[in-house]
């Protein structure tokens, strides 16, 4: 028999999983669906059933619509669409037989898990284990009387004892690495572009959501340190910088490191990952690339969590080649070439001619916009250097690593991201997309030096972040994009609640397990065992005492009747104490009313085990005693 | 074809025997049953095994796209799969059935048994079957479970080994139990409707105001006046017939017929002895070399139909 709230309640649970599944299912399917999800709730109220021929129709119809898309889809996303379509028409098919309503929580346990695929964050898996709880208890009513639909306590109880379990499960049962390469082909929401064009980081710049997430074991550099690095890019266009596609990397020199720190990355769907300077050591699914990046195996379509080490040094020249590519300048900008050469000229030495380049940049009324004019001219970078003067770190790292490259001085521009804010009480460091920055690195004796001239124009962006180093009218610009109203302190709160759910929950991995095995193993398991053993007598000992106490208890009220009663006769060795009051009755008429009180008060405190009937024993002894004392 | 099916009926025929065996050498039939470990067979029902296959899904998508929170849906379902089976036992454990009286019944007819149950108050979900009853489910357990037996043969019967199962809570897993009760039943011979010959009725006049009594606790039920019952229910009254002549003497009933003739004997027997005894004579038997004194009241009825149903 199937319980009749049974139905409705899957359909709300279906309504609330099609809100929450809209990023994984295309318009026409969410479309499909709620059309569906409506239909049955008509039938339903008018308690009609629709025959199952029209529903096979309907199922046959939408695997066709299904299989029409599934070239243009991503496979992940036509599986969610056959579940959910699957588990909405079965909808249909449920009876009063247990049969169909069995299958329907099957595939709704399976499309809710898979509901985490699209989305991680605490509040989704709020949402996500809630309509978890809710088909729980939908398979529960399904096995349950009918009559009752609430839990007991003494079930509830027992559930209790699953949540232990399965924590543990989760914290102590063995990880697997991926058993098959699963590449989701999605475009790039958020994160670098590929190439840094003049006026690419503006898009970036105004995005207010989080790029990335740091941890520092010990020390914390300087703000102005904070130098992300997460992509070089050799190649020059004239209007575009590309990266160069370089395979060739070096092994890491394990060194002295000085920051070791812990990245928690948000999914921007390509390999790129962030590092400080000259990394020296690595922990996780990342590799060493070339110009001392970091990558990941796969591209980033989760939260994504590696651990790094890496000394504060400026990066090392790894071969002569790099040094050759970065000198190449196809297009010509004559202007700015003849600046070079002439301050080359001056100052022959690389770190010379960087620092004469940080002066010019400073003398020469740079200014700093998120709204710079545009670049029209073919000749960009003398546009910029010698009319409008006024840009963002795309123009200044462009321009100088044009001077640089125009001098002879090997330079690329870098692309990352600068400083970011820190939370919790300095636990940790929040980098978010509009931190997004670009640099220049210039080569001088064997190392790629930093160079940025966006730290000469606009000092107060590194030290104190953007919207500090922007005029008030830029400010109210970016304020548009960042709008932080008066719950912006609570959800900072929050995030702080999402960052450790992402630390502890989702980046939990086969290396902190193997961490928390090492820890368990190196627990003074003798000490704890002999705890626990001298506890559990302990406990044996205190109940034996109570339950000795309690005999006792008896004991001292049968010694204390007998002496109380023997001046009204002895009892007999064999007597039980019922036969030798009836005796007593008999032979004392006058005190027969007390003592039939004292008999049945003795009878509910021995075996009905009423505790308050002591009193009463003890009162009516008092009284007979004294009784018979007097008589005597 | 046929070979493979007798070969494999055999099989599952020894098989079941050596069950049996086994189960009888584990609890033998007694007066009262408690459910203990020893007794209690869990095991995953089919959906359960679903279940265990959505749960490897589960960790294998999981693994594969190193994604914690379907690992942890994974592991949540396998937990609730672990209650489930302390759940399921618990739900039968310590439930405690003992026999009721013997119950009697005719051929032809069900016979209606009852069971007692003890520290049944938070067992729910229960389905009760066996070889000789309709099978019965129930959602909470009553005290007593009122079995209706199939008809059979007349005769004196053993209750079977019957099957006591639960799906709770979840369905996955499945806790039975196979328990022999000694509760033994009478099967009596169907009673013939009686022809006139046969019949000794003497003339009475039953609504006859000297022949009524009112009822009081241990009169025969068969002697209440249903007609006046229904007008007055308050106050039953039963017949008291006459002591005339025919009924003084003990009748005397002697069981001599076999084959075919023997059954329907038995049968007119039967409700002779039901008519004797409703209208207060005294009588005897003799059957199947048993003999019984003449004498009236339910005890020596039932010891008169009993010997019947044993010819």
């Amino acid at each position: 028999m199937l319980n009749p709230i049974f139905v409705h309640i899957a359909l709300l649970l279906q309504l609330l999983l099609l809100a929450l599944l809209q990023d994984g299912l295309s318009w026409w399917s969410s479309l499909v669906l709620l059309c569906i999800l409506l239909f049955k709730y008509a039938t339903v109220r008018a308690e009609k059933t629709v025959r199952m021929m029209t529903v096979n129709m309907l199922a046959v119809l939408l695997c066709l619509l299904l299989l029409s898309q599934l070239w243009q889809q991503d496979m992940q996303d036509s599986m969610l669409q056959l579940l959910f379509f699957s588990a909405a028409l079965r909808l249909f098919s449920i009876t009063s037989d247990l049969r169909h309503a069995k299958k329907l929580v099957w595939v709704q346990y399976f499309l809710i898990s898979t509901g985490f695929m699209l989305n991680q964050s605490l509040w989704f898996a709020g949402a996500v284990f809630l309509l978890f709880f809710c088909n729980l208890y939908l398979h529960y009513l399904l096995f349950a009387p009918v009559q009752r639909r609430q839990f007991q306590w003494s079930e509830f109880r027992l559930l209790l004892w699953v949540m232990p379990l399965c924590i543990a499960l989760f914290v102590l049962f063995p990880r697997l690495p991926p058993l098959w390469q699963t590449d989701r082909q999605h475009q790039a929401q958020t994160g670098l572009a590929d190439e840094l064009s003049l006026g690419g980081l503006e898009r970036l710049v105004q995005n207010d959501s989080l790029a990335f997430r740091v941890e520092f074991e010990k020390e914390k550099p300087p703000q102005q340190e904070l130098y992300w690095r997460a992509k070089v890019f050799e190649h020059f266009n004239g209007q575009d910088w590309l990266p160069a596609l370089l395979p060739a990397s070096q092994p890491l020199s394990p060194q002295q490191a000085g920051y070791q720190y812990k990245l928690v990355v948000e999914p921007h769907f390509q390999r790129s990952l962030f590092s400080l300077g000259q990394v020296n050591q690595f922990q996780g699914q990342v590799r060493p690339i070339a110009a001392g990046l970091i990558e990941s195996y796969q591209q980033i379509n989760r939260r994504f969590s590696y651990g790094l080490r890496s000394d504060g040094e400026a990066v090392a020249q790894q071969n002569n080649e790099e040094a050759i590519r970065n000198l190449i300048l196809r297009h010509s900008n004559p202007q700015a070439s003849a600046l070079a050469v002439q301050l080359k000229q001056q100052h022959p030495t690389a770190s010379a001619y960087a620092k004469a380049l940080y002066q010019y940049f400073q003398n020469n009324q740079f200014s700093y916009s998120l709204r710079p004019p545009v670049l029209n001219k073919q000749a960009q970078i003398d546009q910029f250097l010698f009319e409008h003067r006024i840009g963002f770190c795309g123009h200044y790292a462009s321009a100088a690593s044009y001077l640089f490259r125009a001098a002879g001085i090997p330079a690329r521009v870098v692309g990352g991201y600068q400083g970011g804010s820190w939370q919790g009480a300095g636990d940790y460091l929040q980098v978010l997309q509009k931190d997004a920055h670009a640099w220049v690195e210039y080569l001088d004796q064997g190392r790629w030096r930093r160079f940025d001239a966006t730290a000469i124009v606009a000092p107060l962006r590194l030290t104190q972040g953007l919207s500090d180093a922007l005029s008030l009218s830029e400010r109210q610009f970016l304020d548009q994009f960042f709008q932080q109203g008066m719950l912006g302190d609570w959800l900072q709160q929050l995030e702080w609640l999402d960052y450790y759910w992402s630390v502890w929950v989702l980046s939990f991995d086969q290396t902190e397990q193997r961490f928390i095995w090492r820890h368990l193993k190196s627990l003074p398991w003798v000490w704890i065992g002999a705890a626990l053993l001298a506890f559990l007598l302990l406990a044996l000992v205190v109940y034996l005492l109570l339950q000795h106490k309690a005999e006792n208890q008896n004991q001292a009220l049968r010694l204390l009747m007998l002496k109380r009663l023997k001046p009204y006769g002895e009892k007999v060795g064999h007597q039980t104490m019922e036969a030798y009051l009836q005796n007593l009755m008999l032979s004392h008429p006058h005190q027969s009313k007390a003592l039939h009180q004292l008999l049945l008060a003795y009878q509910s405190f021995e075996f009905a085990e009423q505790h308050e009937q002591l009193q009463q024993c003890r009162k009516l002894l008092r009284q007979l005693s004294k009784n018979k004392l007097g008589s005597a | 074809m046929t070979l493979t099916t007798t070969v494999r009926q055999k099989l599952i025929n020894s098989f079941r025997q050596r069950f049996y065996r086994w189960l009888d050498k584990r609890q033998p039939a007694a007066k009262e049953v408690q459910l203990r470990q020893h007794l209690l067979f869990v095991f995953p029902t089919a959906y359960g095994g679903w279940f265990v296959l959505l749960i490897a899904l589960l960790y294998l998508f999981g693994t594969n796209y190193q994604n914690n929170l379907i690992l942890l849906c994974a592991y949540l379902l396998l937990s609730l799969f672990c209650f489930c089976i302390l759940a399921a036992f618990f739900n039968l454990y310590q439930l405690k059935i003992s026999a009721g009286a013997e119950p009697f019944g005719y051929a032809g007819s069900s016979v209606q048994l009852t069971v007692q149950l003890h520290q049944h108050q938070y067992k729910k979900m229960l389905y009760i079957s066996g070889e000789d009853f309709t099978p019965l489910f129930f959602e909470t357990l009553p005290n007593e479970l009122l079995l209706e037996l199939y008809p059979q043969r007349r005769g004196f019967y053993q209750l079977q080994r019957f099957t006591l199962r639960s799906y709770y809570p979840f369905g996955l897993i499945h806790c039975w139990t196979h328990i022999q009760l000694q509760q033994p039943y009478w099967v009596y011979p169907e009673p013939a409707a009686l022809k006139q010959t046969v019949s000794t009725k003497p003339s009475q006049h039953p609504d006859h105001p000297d022949q009524l009594a009112p009822y009081q606790a241990g009169s025969p039920a068969s002697a209440i006046d249903w007609k006046r019952l229904a007008k007055n229910p308050w106050q039953p009254v039963i017949r008291q017939y006459s002591p005339t002549g025919a009924v003084h003497q003990p009748r005397h009933l002697v069981v001599d017929a076999t084959g075919l003739a023997l059954e329907q004997q038995l049968s007119e027997f039967c409700a002779l002895l039901l008519q004797f005894e409703q209208q207060g004579q005294s009588y005897s038997l003799n059957a199947a070399g048993i003999e019984i004194a003449a004498s009236h009241g339910q005890t020596h009825l039932h010891r008169c139909l009993q010997a019947l149903a044993l010819c």
